[in-house]
């Protein structure tokens, strides 16, 4: 019984721990800050979805917006937001913050085997 | 600044305007009094100071998804109670009691959501300290636009119910009522609860989401240049939902005459 119940708990630490490391590498920070995205540019692997975690460390609100990749979210100042995105296949994606669009602009550029266009 | 606003503003307020012209065009100067337009809009303006305050706590609840949820549920909401508002009132229905009360509750929550989304904007503008000039001529401007669209579908929908084409109006209605309910796909999307990745076509080469017709094919019948599957499926689903309550609702006043009229000779 304690033999089955150690190789149970080690099953179960190993599936949270890769769990974990996939989650981890599928987060992506990116912070606006004067309406202006950082980074502007994130690269990720095609055919994964990913999680985007976006900080607004402005006073004002913000609105992050996709045509590509079919995403509206709203930036609240002083606070985080999280979209998912993907799976997605090869190409550029381009999102922009909708109440400042000269300056809030950026893309997801996925690499990979497939190309999207 | 000044197309920004406009943009904007026609993509929140277009909507509403489209779904108050066909209220107004058929149902709700029969069936409402002045007392029922004070608490309207006393319920709005209410539910617009809730939501606005209490949004951004909503936002970073469950993991950042606390404001899809909330709104997806509002949608929800708008959904059940316009269809069967509105069944039930075109029906001429028995019921008398629940209808106008649906539709209101319908026209309550929706006008919150949209106006609550350009509320954020026209605050977050005020706050950076910007002249108003821009604001305000863009407001004009795309209340104008909003106004004059809103005139012609009226003219065109009166048209087509002097024609008994009642058929196509309610398809509209149905068009518009999912279209907005669908919503809630790209929504539940963002925070993982749907997958929306299999894009099924690409209509952008005709129809772009950016340009001017898309926004409005997207307003009055909820159109995607690149729908997912799970979107035609949901709308799919709304669409045959709408046309079954109505049918219900049909088949409910039936057998109420049907009821009545044994009674009678009784």
């Amino acid at each position: 019984m304690p033999n089955i119940l150690c190789r149970f708990i080690l099953l179960v630490s190993l599936c949270t721990f890769t769990f974990q490391a996939w989650a981890n590498n599928n987060k992506f920070h990116i912070t606006l800050e004067n309406h202006l995205f950082y980074p502007a540019e994130i690269i990720i692997p095609a055919g994964v979805k990913v999680k985007l975690i976006i900080e607004n460390k402005d006073a004002v609100a913000e609105e992050f917006d996709s045509f590509d990749l079919n995403r509206e979210k709203m930036l609240f100042p002083k606070r985080k937001a999280v979209i998912y995105v993907g799976p997605l296949s090869a190409g550029e994606y381009h999102f922009f913050g909708e109440y400042n669009p000269n300056s809030a602009q950026g893309k997801v550029i996925v690499k990979g085997a497939k190309s999207a266009h | 600044m000044l197309t920004n606003t406009v943009v904007l503003f026609l993509r929140e307020m277009l909507p509403l305007a489209i779904m108050l012209v066909f209220l107004l065009a058929f149902i709700l100067p029969s069936i409402y009094s002045r007392n029922h337009l004070i608490l309207l809009i006393t319920s709005i303006l209410l539910g617009i100071i809730t939501l606005f305050n209490v949004a951004p706590i909503l936002s970073e609840l469950f993991d950042g998804a606390g404001l899809e949820i909330s709104i997806s549920f509002l949608l929800l909401l708008t959904f059940i109670s316009l269809t069967f508002g509105t069944s039930i009132a075109i029906n001429k229905n028995s019921d008398k009691a629940a209808r106008p009360w649906l539709i209101l509750i319908g026209i309550c929550i929706f006008s919150m959501i949209k106006t609550t989304n350009f509320l954020v904007y026209v605050t977050g503008y005020i706050h950076k300290g910007s002249s108003g000039y821009s604001l305000t001529l863009g407001l004009i401007i795309a209340l104008g636009i909003c106004i004059s669209f809103a005139t012609l579908y009226y003219f065109a929908l009166l048209w087509l119910r002097n024609r008994n084409y009642q058929n196509i109006i309610t398809a509209l209605w149905a068009l518009f009522i999912v279209g907005q309910f669908c919503f809630i796909v790209p929504l539940l999307a963002q925070i993982d609860l749907i997958n929306d990745a299999n894009i099924l076509w690409d209509s952008s080469p005709w129809i772009k989401d950016s340009s001017e017709y898309g926004h409005i094919l997207n307003a009055m019948m909820g159109y995607e240049a690149t729908p997912s599957d799970s979107y035609i499926l949901v709308y799919a689903v709304s669409l045959m939902s709408f046309y079954g309550i109505f049918a219900l609702t049909k088949n409910f006043e039936i057998k109420e005459i049907n009821t009545n009229s044994s009674e009678e000779l009784l």
